[in-house]
């Protein structure tokens, strides 16, 4: 295959994530809402490197998440004084993204080897159980958690650090959307893809043909959870300036996640942002016409699109049109 | 040279013996048969081959090197490839990508490029080159047998078990499928094991040598004609009086 044919199904997520970006930018006001969306759009890209390309679900996907919020907030809390300025925001990503991999590494070596419901079931504690673990070892300020807008503002003043957390923060996110997209191809083109998709429709067979399918799911999860790490690190550390166990550790963004993969069509490129869209827009914009009903409008809404599109709207789509332009542009 | 050795092997489902002390050699580029009514442990025997089992006695070489508790993963690269009885195609990839996974992760271990360069040309050995985007569960049994084969031989396989391959297939189909298999034997050189339950008349053109399994354990070896017009092979496939009638 040619270079070009192999990654022209970016052109469509690119698309999409620059016309987000030049709404936000220009319309007064969009940026809030934007960001928002962008935010489940990058959160469902991440959890469909694991969920979509192998199949599995993992309940506890959201520890990973917070344990990168609490690498953002240990990295700006301790290194604060070295007066390095913005180097301590990179060493805040580089800590999040080891912090969730080798969380990761020590959930997937166990729990990977067992199948689909299985492994759906382990994970559920690992989110719950390392949450009572910070709070009972008081590890990391334990329930207090860590507030970081002291030193946040000792070290870039209060208005640019009013900036990180308004504006860059939100940037940040962009840029692991568009990173997390890329990832996500470069997996589905190489080897690694193939063998992924042979363990989500037959792992027995997959192994015989001499797939090595554990390595396989535990690089798919670790690459997973590294971003996972990253996101809470931008969007809830630097966005939030605070850690608290009871609001990073909660289980609600493990199921939006599911949802929006699920919605939009796992293992697809394309399918966790037509997720995060539709999800994102209808959460927001449910949330202002009809508020505290929101979730009442909404769960029957999902329901219906759960039912239409079985697969997901992107697989779908690609199930109905099976021609030369969906397989160049509809991973 | 031998490709493959069985020694004493057994394997246990609880009380029921499944395999019983088998012992059996295949010498590279053999043409193998092997045959057995239902339930006379013909799969549990690949399975055991390939690894899906681990025997609980026994032992199993390939090319000489002890494989007994390699895991099914371990094994195909050295270059082991099998069918299924029910195909098991990877239904929602197309069955270009089927093929390439074969080549991918088999013997061959192609790198992805030449991975779908060489399923095109099985795909096109195999008659399923038109087929080729099509999504492999939306293939017809027959297809999808035939892409399992294309996906097996992909692998490069030093030693390709066919599980029932020619279930179902009409005499044609049967005939262009043996030419097929008899062709790539010889150019590939590569040790074929093709088990059936009922086509004899298949097995007697495919294969030189014939293994009959009977509840468990291995009834007879030898060459094929030999074989299959054995009174004990008759019996256990019709009966004792059928033989005792031919005889009287």
């Amino acid at each position: 295959m040619k270079f070009s044919e192999k990654y022209s199904s970016l052109i469509p997520v690119m698309t999409v994530y620059a016309l987000l970006f030049a709404i936000g930018m220009t319309v007064p006001g969009m940026w809030q809402p934007v960001a928002f969306i962008m935010f489940y759009i990058t959160l469902g890209q991440a959890f469909n490197i694991f969920l979509g390309l192998t199949g599995y679900v993992d309940f506890g996907y959201v520890a990973f998440l917070a344990l990168g919020a609490y690498g953002m907030a240990l990295a700006v809390q301790n290194f604060s004084g070295l007066g390095i300025g913005f180097g301590v925001i990179i060493i805040g990503l580089v800590l999040a993204m080891i912090m969730s991999s080798i969380l990761s590494l020590a959930v997937g070596a166990v729990a990977l080897r067992l199948r689909g419901a299985y492994f759906a079931i382990a994970t559920i504690g690992v989110n719950e159980g390392f949450r009572y673990f910070v709070e009972g070892a008081r590890l990391w300020g334990g329930s207090e958690g860590i507030i970081i807008s002291g030193s946040m503002r000792k070290l870039f003043g209060r208005e640019l650090s009013n900036y990180i957390s308004t504006f860059v923060s939100d940037i940040f996110v962009f840029a692991i959307a568009v990173i997390a997209a890329v990832v996500t191809i470069i997996i589905l083109n190489r080897k690694m893809g193939y063998a992924l998709m042979a363990v989500r429709e037959d792992e027995d067979a997959a192994k015989v043909m001499g797939i090595n399918v554990t390595k396989y799911k535990i690089m798919a999860f670790i690459a997973s959870a590294s971003f996972a790490g990253l996101i809470g690190a931008t969007a809830w550390t630097l966005k939030m300036t605070y850690v608290f166990p009871s609001d990073v550790f909660l289980i609600t963004y493990t199921v939006e996640a599911i949802v929006i993969v699920m919605l939009g069509g796992a293992g697809t490129l394309l399918g966790p942002i037509v997720g995060g869209l539709i999800y994102g827009i209808l959460k927001y914009y449910l949330s202002i016409i009809l508020p505290g009903f929101q979730l009442l409008v909404l769960a029957p809404l999902l329901i219906f699109i759960v039912v239409a599109f079985p697969e997901g709207v992107v697989g779908a789509i690609r199930r109905k049109y099976t021609g030369e332009m969906t397989r160049k542009y509809l991973k | 040279m031998e490709i493959l050795r069985l020694e004493n092997v057994t394997k246990r489902f609880g009380g029921l013996v499944a395999v019983n002390n088998v012992s059996f050699t295949i010498e590279k580029g053999e043409a193998i048969g092997i045959v057995g009514p239902n339930g006379s442990g013909k799969t549990t025997l690949y399975n055991l081959i390939n690894g899906v089992y681990i025997p609980d006695e026994g032992q199993i070489f390939f090319e000489g090197n002890d494989i007994t508790n390699l895991p099914p993963h371990a094994r195909a690269p050295l270059g082991m490839a099998r069918t299924f009885q029910i195909p098991r195609p990877f239904g929602s990839a197309t069955t270009i990508e089927n093929v390439a996974v074969g080549a991918m992760f088999g013997y061959a271990n192609a790198s992805v490029d030449e991975a779908l360069e060489i399923a095109e040309n099985y795909l096109k050995l195999v008659g399923l080159y038109e087929k080729r985007h099509t999504e492999a569960g939306k293939l017809t049994p027959l297809e999808k047998r035939l892409m399992e084969v294309a996906r097996a031989l992909a692998m490069k396989p030093k030693l390709l078990l066919l599980d029932e391959v020619m279930a179902g297939m009409n005499p044609t189909d049967i005939d262009r499928l043996i030419n097929l298999l008899k062709k790539i034997r010889m150019e590939e050189d590569i040790s074929i094991v093709a088990m059936v339950e009922h086509l004899m008349h298949a097995i007697t053109k495919f294969a030189e040598r014939v293994i009959v399994m009977h509840q468990g354990k291995k009834l007879l070896e030898g060459p094929t004609m030999e074989v299959l017009n054995n009174p004990k092979v008759i019996e256990v496939y019709l009966g004792k009086k059928v033989v005792q009638n031919a005889e009287g």
